[in-house]
């Protein structure tokens, strides 16, 4: 399995996307700048999501030598390059989600739209429940207060009879 | 050579005769040489005299100028003396008949402006009684035209007063059906939006209470049922 891959399984949210790609800029900008191993390793310690073991085990296994120094540099930028093309979907949600809820969504994600897409997470509390969804350009209010909205506006007679 | 004994005794005979004219010649030149000289010398002598004659003649002449010049000299210091005399008796005589000249103008003027004076004051009363007329008849007029125009200003303002009462009137009453209509409408639009209000408040405590009472798991699964939605409508195309 491929560097890249690797790290897609792990990634979820578009904020742990900025992350690895702040640390792999770190990375590269320093690459020929003398560092000892122990401190490269270390550019890519406060990863989530078991993304410094997946760093560690693969781009930084061996320590930069002059032999593989431009392997590892062009991995690197090969990684960088296809993180940049990674797709999203905007959520908005009504509540703070936990690990467990933003994996379960990530997984819905991933299993029925496409496994490199990302979850762009937000938060609204205006929106009492459900979601709000921009996908490709599409935007779709799926929330609660639309909802109420829409029950409000087609029962208001009724609710007015109940008020007199 | 033979030379005839005729011609020798002609011959000398004519020298003879030649000579003989001849000395008297000279004797007669030097006799006039001696007067020429004399005449020369009186010459001389007459020219000299000549000459100091005019200086002389000028000398006496000059001697003769001087004294007829001081005697000029003296006649007219004589005739200045009488002059000075002469003016000083002129300018005091002057000075009297000015004097007397000046009191004379004093005394004139003194009676024009007296005759003036008293003059212009009969005419300035004149004229004041005059004024006094023309006011009063001034006063009169203006009085009645007053009277006039001001009986003319009563009726107009009376008619004018109606008229603006009545134009008033119609005003007023426009204005109040115009303001009955605004306040209606007024009162219809607060009460829309008294409406919308209470649908307002109903609606943010329904969110407020539903919010609260939605549980972590009944959360998700909304935001589940809206991904299944979303995926059912393509939105993730």
């Amino acid at each position: 399995m491929d560097l890249h891959t690797q790290i897609m399984e792990r990634l979820r949210l578009k904020s742990e996307l900025s992350q690895v790609q702040l640390c792999l800029d770190e990375f590269l900008a320093s690459f020929f700048a003398p560092k000892e191993h122990s401190q490269m390793m270390m550019l890519f310690e406060n990863l989530p999501n078991g993304l410094s073991q997946v760093f560690k085990s693969t781009l930084l296994k061996d320590p930069i030598t002059p032999n593989n120094q431009s392997a590892i540099k062009k991995a690197g930028e090969k990684l960088q390059e296809k993180l940049a093309t990674c797709k999203t979907i905007q959520i908005t949600l009504a509540f703070q989600p936990n690990e467990t809820a933003i994996e379960l969504f990530s997984d819905w994600v991933k299993k029925n739209v496409d496994g490199g897409t990302l979850i762009d997470l937000q938060f609204d509390k205006t929106i009492v429940g459900g979601a709000l969804i921009v996908s490709s350009g599409i935007y779709k209010d799926y929330s609660v207060r639309k909802a109420l909205s829409n029950r409000f506006r087609l029962q208001k007679d009724e609710i007015a009879g109940l008020l007199s | 050579m033979v030379i005839d004994p005729i011609t020798l005794i002609f011959l000398t005979l004519a020298v003879t005769t030649l000579a003989a004219v001849l000395f008297f010649l000279i004797r007669a030149y030097a006799l006039i040489h001696e007067e020429l000289h004399e005449s020369q010398k009186l010459n001389t002598q007459l020219q000299n005299q000549l000459s100091e004659k005019p200086v002389k003649l000028l000398a006496t002449a000059h001697e003769k100028a001087q004294e007829i010049i001081e005697q000029a000299n003296r006649q007219a210091l004589t005739m200045l003396a009488s002059s000075k005399e002469y003016e000083n008796t002129s300018n005091v005589e002057l000075r009297d008949k000015l004097t007397s000249l000046e009191k004379q103008q004093e005394d004139v003027f003194n009676q024009a402006s007296q005759e003036m004076k008293t003059s212009y004051q009969n005419l300035l009363t004149q004229i004041q009684e005059e004024d006094i007329n023309t006011l009063k008849s001034m006063t009169k007029d203006i009085e009645s035209d007053i009277l006039a125009d001001f009986n003319e200003f009563r009726t107009s303002l009376e008619k004018e007063t109606i008229n603006s009462e009545k134009i008033v009137k119609e005003k007023i009453d426009e204005e109040y059906l115009t303001l009955e209509k605004e306040l209606e409408s007024y009162k219809k639009q607060k009460y829309e939006e008294l409406d919308q209000d209470i649908y307002k408040i109903l609606y943010r405590v329904s969110e407020m209470v539903l919010s609260q009472g939605i549980s972590f798991d009944r959360h998700k699964q909304l935001v589940l049922e809206a991904l299944e939605t979303a995926k059912k409508e393509q939105v993730f195309k």
